[in-house]
């Protein structure tokens, strides 16, 4: 049987979505599916696939700076369209400022800066999850 | 008084037109008289030529004509022709004859031809004898024809002429003699009437009481006493011309003296006494003409401008000057002092005794006075130049302090912007650090957990594994050394997910997320196969423990190295050079350690498209060449707003290197281009820039002794930098 929901991270860099799978996993064993994307266009097919699916997403967590569609624009779109998904914010320091501005208009949940520390991560998370 | 004057004024023009008249009648004479002496002697000398030649044909025709009469004895024809000839009133009398008779003898007596036998006889009558010849015979004579001319006629007729023409000239000069004269008495003579009678009047008061005059005697008098009036009226009018002008020449003079704008003053030349003052030299001196005159120059000088004027005055008089000019001190009568422009000048001609100096002076107490204010002022002014100079002095030493502290906050400013465009290279380089340590650490901990919690598992199944489960436990770890693409998993999983629904397999979803994860791609049956027995998940959970510990590992080993390629950048980018000579050194190298600082901030918008040509090393000091291409990269990104195209040629020009840097944002608008490389100057926001980017570029390039230039239009603008190999 298919788990029914679903947590989403996008990032250009495979390595970060690796890692951050690894987290969840540890944290969250089987609890939820994890899907990855690249980049901001397939995080958006991949949403509409699992919502086709019928699998609930219950949070999205995205890179700021990415190839093509930025996070803010693409968190944009998320939030128009699925306004009840979470959404969090993986970033470098240097975005914060960039981040905040837009935190407000996206409908953001938190903001997590690289390089993370497991527990903050994970407690970050949580609390969005509200599990 | 006037009418007195117009009187003297006809009197005299009475005497010249008298004159005026008895000239013209005069040169009228010497005129007429050789032109009719003249035109009387070439009147004479034609008459006599006429004469002569009527002579001469009288006698040709007495010679051919009278010939064959004569010889034939044809007195009848002779009669006719000598008839004929006597017509001529010059003609008297023609006798013909041969040696022994006389054949015919005719006079012309009264306009009648008479037979004659007595020669006529007169003061005009002229005889001459012709010779007859025989036709062609000049020896033979026949006959003698006896000629009377009668020149009475002919001299009358000159003589009438000439008398003629006396009376003509003496009608014409009479008449002009007559006109003038007429004209005279008209226009002249009668105003002079006025004259005359008074003249007549004042001789019969004179003559009242003493024997009358006669008429005759009193005429004469009235022609001389008209001479000698106007002779005397001639004299006093010169002399009162005379005096008038004396009369207004010695006013001029003394208006001259005494208004005179100058002071002026004789002086006896050997005493220096003063004899004559005038008006202003009163004034200038302050005593009156009257106490002057008892007084010397030197009296009224200061004493200390005596002696030199004493010695000048010595030299005028002994000639050695003729005139001289000084300035000196008068002491006024009140003691004031008076300065004075003076010119001397003696009164005597060269060689003779000294008499007096005309001393001129103006007073020049005024511009003296003026003079030793300007003098004072002008020391008052070199006081304050001075002052002011030494003012200067102090303010340009306190200028030269303030630029050393504007060097020194320039040097701190360039220090400043250097330091700020590390700053933001920081930004960027934390970021570019951030993401490989987070890796780094999100791996560590990854393997750390699999090594804590799976490895025994993993020990576990190795030790216990059949051949076959361990066979299937290596092929999957070996699958997952490669890379997958991520929507490639995705279909995968799905598909996966679909057999298992579809052969109703009960089976764990970690199991197929794992064998997705780790890049098993088996196909559908064989899948099936693998998850439907229980047996194989061991060989599965063992697999992904091995190939997620694999990838943590290559996932430090190629953050590691990322990371140590930025530090490496960062160490080029900071190393200090403290050398004071340029070096040479590789500019392809240095631009590439740029790019890979400013990697992170340019990988998602910039394109970077790299034109390198082989190029020699560039003489520059390193350290200072990354700070060229910092901020010529740093403006190119922020004027694209880091997305465009970075497009970096390096070529060799002219034996030097060439570095173009261009970017495709709006170009730099024109007003603005000049102002580029000036310092403070930004196009940034408040605290985005300090404006010493460029301006540090310039120097920096300078520094190196290369060129820079800016090239922009609407497609790109281009930096050029040249540096020297």
């Amino acid at each position: 049987m298919q788990k029914r929901s679903a947590i989403v991270c996008v990032d250009d860099d495979e390595m970060i979505l690796i890692s951050l799978k690894q987290e969840l996993i540890a944290h969250f064993n089987g609890r939820y599916r994890y899907e990855s994307a690249l980049n901001a266009e397939e995080a958006l097919d991949l949403i509409d696939e699992l919502v086709a699916d019928k699998i609930y997403i219950i949070l999205v967590i995205t890179d700021w700076l990415m190839p093509g569609m930025n996070g803010d624009e693409f968190l944009m779109k998320v939030h128009e369209k699925y306004p009840e998904i979470q959404t969090l914010v993986i970033t470098g320091y240097a975005d914060i400022l960039a981040v905040s501005k837009a935190r407000q208009r996206i409908n953001l949940s938190g903001v997590i800066t690289k390089p993370w520390n497991s527990d903050e991560l994970i407690q970050k998370i949580e609390t969005v999850i509200g599990s | 008084m006037a009418q007195k004057a117009k009187n003297r004024f006809f009197i005299k023009r009475n005497g010249l037109a008298q004159k005026l008249s008895v000239m013209v009648f005069l040169i009228g004479i010497l005129i007429y008289i050789p032109s009719i002496i003249f035109g009387a002697v070439t009147n004479l000398k034609r008459i006599n030529t006429e004469l002569t030649d009527y002579k001469r044909g009288v006698e040709m025709r007495v010679q051919n004509a009278f010939e064959p009469a004569i010889w034939n004895y044809d007195i009848e024809s002779l009669r006719k022709l000598i008839t004929l000839e006597l017509n001529n009133e010059n003609l008297k009398s023609i006798r013909v004859s041969t040696e022994k008779l006389s054949l015919i003898w005719l006079t012309s007596e009264k306009g009648l031809v008479v037979d004659e036998t007595v020669a006529p006889e007169g003061k005009y009558i002229e005889k001459k004898v012709v010779p007859v010849f025989r036709m062609d015979e000049k020896e033979r004579v026949i006959a003698y024809a006896t000629i009377w001319y009668d020149n009475f006629p002919v001299r009358e007729q000159y003589f009438k002429q000439l008398i003629y023409d006396f009376l003509i000239v003496g009608a014409i000069l009479f008449a002009i003699s007559a006109a003038v004269t007429i004209s005279s008495y008209i226009r002249l003579v009668r105003p002079l009437e006025v004259i005359r009678n008074s003249i007549i009047e004042a001789g019969k008061s004179a003559s009242a009481g003493k024997k009358k005059l006669g008429k005759a005697s009193f005429a004469r008098a009235f022609a001389e006493i008209k001479d000698m009036a106007t002779d005397m009226e001639d004299m006093f009018e010169g002399i009162e011309e005379a005096n008038r002008k004396i009369r207004e020449n010695e006013a001029q003079f003394r208006a001259f003296f005494n208004q005179a704008g100058v002071g002026v003053v004789q002086v006896v030349a050997q005493s220096g006494d003063l004899v004559l003052a005038n008006q202003r030299y009163c004034e200038i001196v302050g005593y009156s003409v009257e106490e002057l005159k008892n007084m010397t120059y030197a009296d009224i000088t200061h004493k200390d401008d005596v002696k030199e004027q004493r010695k000048l005055t010595e030299k005028l008089i002994c000639g050695e000057l003729e005139k001289y000019r000084l300035e000196k001190r008068y002491t006024h009568k009140n003691g004031r002092l008076v300065w004075a422009d003076v010119t001397v000048t003696r009164l005597w001609e060269t060689g003779e005794s000294p008499t007096y100096i005309l001393t001129i002076i103006q007073d020049i107490t005024d511009r003296k006075m003026a003079e030793e204010k300007i003098i004072k002022l002008n020391n008052e002014l070199e006081e304050k130049v001075a002052e002011r100079t030494w003012d200067l002095e102090n303010a340009n030493h306190e200028l030269e302090a303030a630029i050393e502290d504007l060097k020194s906050a320039q040097a701190q400013l360039i220090n400043t912007e250097k330091m700020a465009v590390l700053g933001r290279l920081v930004a960027g380089i934390a970021h570019e650090l951030n993401t490989p340590l987070g890796i780094i650490n999100s791996a560590g901990g990854t393997i750390e957990r699999i090594l804590r919690k799976e490895l025994d598992n993993v020990i576990e199944f190795c030790c216990r594994a059949h051949d076959d489960e361990y066979r299937t436990y290596l092929s999957l770890v070996h699958n997952s050394a490669e890379q997958q693409d991520n929507a490639y998993k995705r279909i995968l999983r799905r598909t996966y997910y679909k057999a298992v629904e579809e052969k109703g397999i009960r089976t764990d979803e970690e199991i197929i997320e794992k064998l997705v994860d780790i890049g098993y791609k088996g196909e559908k049956d064989e899948f099936i196969e693998l998850v439907s027995n229980p047996k194989n998940f061991t060989a599965i959970q063992a697999a992904y423990s091995i190939a997620i510990l694999h990838k943590s590992v290559g996932m430090i080993r190629v953050s590691t190295e990322k990371a140590s390629q930025v530090i490496l950048a960062l160490k080029t980018y900071s190393h200090k050079d403290t050398n004071k000579t340029p070096v040479s050194y590789d500019v392809i190298k240095d631009i590439e350690t740029v790019l890979t600082l400013y990697h992170n901030q340019m990988k998602y918008g910039i394109e970077i498209i790299r034109e390198y040509e082989n190029v020699p090393n560039v003489i520059c000091f390193p350290d200072k060449l990354h700070q060229i291409w910092v901020n010529i990269i740093n403006n190119a990104l922020h004027a694209m707003n880091y997305k465009g195209t970075l497009k970096i040629r390096i070529s060799n020009d002219n034996e030097r290197v060439k570095v173009s840097i261009s970017n495709n944002g709006p170009p730099i608008p024109e007003d603005i281009i000049d102002k580029i490389f000036e310092p403070f100057f930004t196009t940034k926001m408040l605290g985005e820039g300090t404006g010493l980017g460029l301006d540090i570029v310039k120097r920096l390039v300078e520094e190196i002794e290369g060129d820079i230039n800016v090239e922009t239009n609407q497609d790109e603008t281009t930096f050029n930098v040249w540096l020297k190999t």
